[in-house]
């Protein structure tokens, strides 16, 4: 009924005094922004671990020779009563006794030096490159094969050992071409399969079925792409494991730089990661003894770095809503005084017809549009830290939809805070009030 | 019109209870012209805050058209204010942030009068009262004789069966001061109850009837020859 001189009255008495509102404004704006931020922040960290732990690769438990992959020297082995241990495809036969297990797969990173005609043996070193130091780390064969054709433009790539399961495991499929087969596996073939990104970008026409790649002593056959993933599986080349051929695994121990053979065991379901791990460590101390390979679950050192930083954001988080509440308690304290000067209008108001209820909607308008004032510049504040943070690739990224509800809820908590000084004001007896001077 | 019947009015200080009024009876009857005057202190504020039901009298009996307001809850009292009372004070009290049309709105807001009827009514009465050149003027852009017409303006938005004012010529220069006098008279004769706290016998003495008041107790109520 009378809101137009509501507004009026409230938009005047915000301007009448500008520096206080504006503090008062910019006091809620930093709260609703940190508070929204700080809300964000967190639902990212959980949005981000379920992400990365949904990963086929934190369903897995990986077996190996010894714990720290970067100390192993190949071949991978540990000795029994004077007995050498390696690991091998065989070992994969532990799935048939642990019913947890989806599948497993035999796995290894490496780094393929590939020879190009351009760069081989008695040829030069490639422009600023340091000779000694690279004849040192990528000794050459004596012999190096000569493949004929297109030449690699690249001299390194990221690579891959792995048993044909690895393409199931996950859910690789080929563009062009086909994966390479448990048979050609166990024949030692030399084929490879490359990432979507490094078929376009190892040879200079873009184009890598079919061609032939050296690397040391082999020359391997391109036998398929796969369909891009957006992982780093685009940049790499994957090729057989080595069934259990020692001479052969030796030989390749000069061209994996981080090698060993790690078994990857994954489960249907990530709650039985502990279930299967026992299982599985009994199963490989029977077949070479009592800490003669280490089994672990990747999943768990990530959890625990996750945690650690799920409980720094919480803090984050906590100080965020401390500001806000504090800054609510501010600007209502600042209100109350507010009003306070004003009881004069107060009894006025009343004078002229003016209900409790309709004193109380006047001050708590006042009130309420320097709170919407306030969320206006907290969620430019906000947008600000999510793009700072989204730039920064702190993974910081606010979902949109969680930020203007952190707003909101902030912008209620503020609002609920100057219920008190509207409230406050409005009681004062009318003839009391008349008299303040 | 109204009936006052053993009205009293105490406040607790701490320890002590003052009374502020203390039995007051009085009667004021439609179209009335009254004066209330006492020393300082006496209680005449709190009669006439008493009267325009902005204080609670803490015993006696208040009849207005018959009917006891004095239990009635804040609501309908407000609504009593509003459209039967008027209110002139000694300090105008306008409010500062809006225009001389807006504050002259304000009552009618209340009443639930359309906006486009207010603004028509305020026009109205800032003509009427000769300030229709100041419509849109804030309070602190007219003279203080400019402010108290405003004020009689805005206390008459709602058409009230009894004015009500506080020293309306207390902060004003005897001139300007006549002209709000004149103005109240004028309003008397067209059958608006007016009842008027003064400290000034010459105001008092234009008036239909004097209400002496000494600590809390009506000394007299005398009509003037």
């Amino acid at each position: 009924m009378k809101i137009a001189e509501d507004y009026k009255m409230s938009f005047r008495a915000i301007r009448r005094r500008p520096v206080e509102s504006l503090l008062l404004i910019l006091g809620i704006a930093l709260g609703i922004g940190a508070t929204a931020a700080g809300i964000s922040m967190v639902s990212n960290s959980i949005q981000e671990r379920n992400t990365l732990l949904s990963s086929t690769q934190y369903k897995e438990i990986t077996v190996q020779v010894r714990e720290n992959a970067d100390e192993m020297e190949l071949p991978a082995r540990l000795s029994e009563d004077g007995e050498d241990v390696i690991l091998s495809y065989t070992d994969l036969d532990a799935k048939y006794d642990v019913s947890e297990i989806e599948y497993a797969y035999l796995a290894d990173r490496t780094e393929f030096r590939l020879i190009s005609n351009e760069f081989g043996p008695g040829r030069e070193m490639p422009q600023g490159s340091d000779e000694e130091e690279t004849a040192v780390q990528f000794e050459q064969p004596p012999e190096a094969p000569e493949v004929d054709g297109p030449q690699p433009v690249l001299d390194e790539v990221t690579g891959l050992r792995a048993s044909p399961e690895y393409f199931s495991a996950w859910n690789l499929h080929t563009a062009n071409g086909s994966l390479f087969t448990q048979q050609e596996m166990e024949n030692d073939d030399p084929v490879m399969v490359v990432g979507s990104i490094l078929g376009e970008t190892l040879f200079e026409d873009g184009v890598s079925l079919d061609r032939e790649l050296a690397v040391f002593q082999t020359i391997y056959t391109i036998v398929g792409v796969l369909e891009p993933t957006g992982t780093s599986i685009d940049e790499t080349a994957i090729v057989p494991a080595q069934a259990v051929d020692t001479a052969r695994l030796q030989d390749f121990g000069r061209m994996m730089q981080n090698g060993g053979a790690t078994l990857h065991f994954a489960v249907y379901d990530s709650d039985r990661l502990d279930e299967a791990k026992a299982q599985l460590t009994t199963w490989f101390e029977q077949q070479y003894g009592e800490g003669q390979v280490v089994v672990s679950v990747p999943r768990e050192e990530v959890e625990a770095a996750q945690d650690r930083t799920s409980r720094l954001i919480s803090v984050i988080l906590f100080l965020a809503v401390a500001g806000l509440l504090i800054a609510s308690v501010n600007v209502s304290n600042i209100l109350l005084g507010r009003a306070m000067r004003r009881r004069r209008n107060v009894g006025i108001l009343k004078a002229l017809g003016a209900t409790v209820r309709s004193v109380f909607g006047l001050f708590f308008l006042e009130a309420f549009l320097i709170g919407a004032a306030g969320a206006a510049v907290g969620t430019g504040i906000s947008l600000l830290i999510s793009t700072l943070m989204s730039g920064s690739g702190e993974g910081g990224a606010i979902a949109s939809l969680l930020l203007f509800a952190g707003i909101f809820g902030a912008w209620i908590v503020t609002t609920a805070l100057t219920l008190f000084p509207a409230l406050q004001a409005s009681r004062i007896p009318a003839a009391q009030a008349l008299r303040y001077e | 019109m109204i009936t006052l019947t053993n009205i009293e009015k105490s406040y607790d200080l701490g320890e002590t209870k003052v009374k502020a009024l203390d039995g007051v009876s009085l009667t004021i009857n439609q179209s009335e012209y009254i004066a209330i005057m006492g020393p300082s202190g006496s209680g005449k504020s709190t009669l006439l805050n008493v009267l325009g039901i902005l204080d609670r009298p803490t015993g006696g009996q208040y009849l207005l058209e018959g009917h006891d307001i004095t239990s009635l809850p804040d609501k309908e009292q407000a609504r009593i204010r509003n459209r039967h009372f008027g209110f002139v004070f000694q300090s105008f009290n306008l409010f500062p942030e809006l225009s001389a049309l807006e504050n002259v709105m304000l009552p009618m807001s209340y009443a639930g009068v359309s906006f486009a009827k207010r603004k028509a009514k305020a026009g109205e009465l800032l003509d009427w009262i000769g300030l229709d050149h100041r419509l849109h003027h804030l309070p602190t852009m007219m003279s203080g004789g400019e402010q108290q017409r405003v004020a009689i303006a805005r206390a008459l938005a709602n058409d009230p069966d009894l004015l009500l004012a506080d020293e309306p010529t207390g902060n004003l220069p005897s001139e300007k001061g006549e002209e709000i006098l004149e103005t109240l008279e004028d309003l008397n004769r067209q059958g608006v109850t007016i009842v008027m706290v003064t400290h000034n016998d010459d105001q008092g003495s234009r008036a239909g009837r004097v209400i002496q008041i000494q600590d809390g107790r009506v000394l007299a109520a005398e009509a003037v020859a």
